[in-house]
């Protein structure tokens, strides 16, 4: 466990860092921050890369380059039977080489990571309150879905939302949260009864 | 002085965290989906943003605690991290933002006061304004000039008023947001109390 809560630490630091690098880094740089990024993943988890492969991925990151080429400065450069710019050309690689860094710097923090696993770490960090915070917003997302679908079909069955298009919306807000806060006293009791104390 | 948060506490920034969180996962995708690409900082980002601060600022007033708005906004951005629409970097770094300008907000005018919910929503929903300099910046390495001449020419086309006007469009979208700020705020306190006093009236 500790091993883990180290690497996802490391992992995090690593990220930060490649972000600030990405926020000052301009033209050819980028190449060089891409190179470590993709060195970064080989080391830490390579089957990430595998985003490479996927067509959906390459038709994101070069729709940049095919924009800038078409889009930006005069057409100086033929490429066979196309006419394109070199100013619109380079423009558009430097934002698809900072598309993929982007991309790669968050695969790299959240590579390997579940809620589950982060909770476990802001535990062992001595962040019990804001893992157990976490925990119950995690678990709580279906019974809110629950309880929005309730309070919605109450709503709607009785023509509210026709008539009152407005206040029902002030209403679905005050029903929704009004039955989250009192599952949530539920969720508070349970955890007291079990001598839960995240101070 | 109270000392260490209580499990009450800590459930609720949880709970209202999911609130933001399934809201930004659900609604935030579909409006994504729903509106193109050129209008999503305009419209999408003002909903989200006046949606995302109504939910914290009531949960202000159920944790009355400094920092509360703030991890409520770390529960958000890690809930839409691990969403099922993958690792989205501008909603995060919007969250975060926005939770961050309702603290300072909050912490700057008088505890509980309608001025300081207003002062706080007009602080985060104008982020809003901001958030597309750091995101070209970010993603695109686009300097001032060319992001504000884009602001300039979308605002112009939504609002149907001349890109000659650059300065008038210019204040024209950072009043609009000022503006569903100010509201968002005093409304989020409205709604606060409304569902205290329910909650007491059913308790009784």
């Amino acid at each position: 466990m500790r091993t883990a809560d180290k690497s996802s630490w490391v992992r995090i630091l690593l990220a930060a860092t490649a972000l600030a690098g990405l926020a000052f880094c301009r033209g050819p740089v980028l190449l060089g921050l891409l190179a470590v990024l993709v060195a970064l993943h080989l080391l830490l988890q390579p089957s990430a890369l595998l985003l490479f492969t996927r067509l959906r991925f390459w038709l994101f990151a070069l729709a940049p380059l095919l924009i800038g080429t078409a889009v930006f400065g005069p057409r100086d450069l033929s490429l066979g039977f196309f006419k394109v710019s070199t100013q619109g050309l380079l423009a558009g690689l430097w934002m698809c080489v900072r598309t993929v860094c982007l991309l790669l710097i968050f695969q790299l923090a959240m590579g390997g990571l579940s809620v589950a696993r982060l909770i476990g770490l802001f535990h062992s960090r001595g962040l019990r309150g804001l893992g157990f915070a976490l925990g119950v917003a995690y678990n709580m997302l279906a019974t809110l879905s629950e309880i929005s679908c309730i309070v919605l079909n109450t709503l709607r069955l009785r023509g509210a939302l026709r008539r009152h298009p407005l206040l029902s919306l002030r209403l679905f807000v005050v029903a929704v949260v009004s039955a989250a806060l009192r599952h949530g006293e539920d969720i508070v009791h349970a955890a007291t009864a079990r001598g839960f104390d995240a101070r | 002085m109270k000392r260490g948060w209580s499990v009450r506490e800590w459930v609720f920034v949880g709970l209202f965290g999911a609130l933001w969180g399934a809201a930004e996962m659900t609604l935030g995708s579909v409006l994504h989906l729903a509106f193109p690409p050129l209008t999503d900082t305009f419209l999408v980002g003002l909903i989200m943003a006046c949606i995302g601060c109504l939910i914290a600022m009531c949960g202000r007033l159920f944790v009355d605690r400094r920092g509360s708005i703030l991890l409520i906004g770390v529960i958000t951005s890690i809930l839409k991290a691990f969403s099922p629409g993958g690792v989205k970097i501008g909603p995060i770094i919007g969250i975060m933002a926005e939770s961050l300008l309702m603290e300072l907000g909050l912490m700057l005018m008088p505890r509980g006061s309608y001025l300081s919910f207003a002062l706080a929503g007009l602080m985060a929903v104008s982020w809003n304004f901001f958030h597309r300099f750091v995101m070209m910046g970010l993603f695109y390495g686009a300097g001032f000039f060319e992001v504000a001449a884009k602001m300039v020419r979308d605002g112009s086309r939504l609002l149907r008023i001349p890109e000659k006007f650059f300065f008038l469009l210019l204040g024209l979208l950072l009043f609009i947001r000022i503006t569903a700020g100010v509201a968002t705020g005093l409304i989020a306190r409205g709604l606060g109390g409304q569902i205290q006093r329910r909650l007491r009236r059913e308790d009784s």
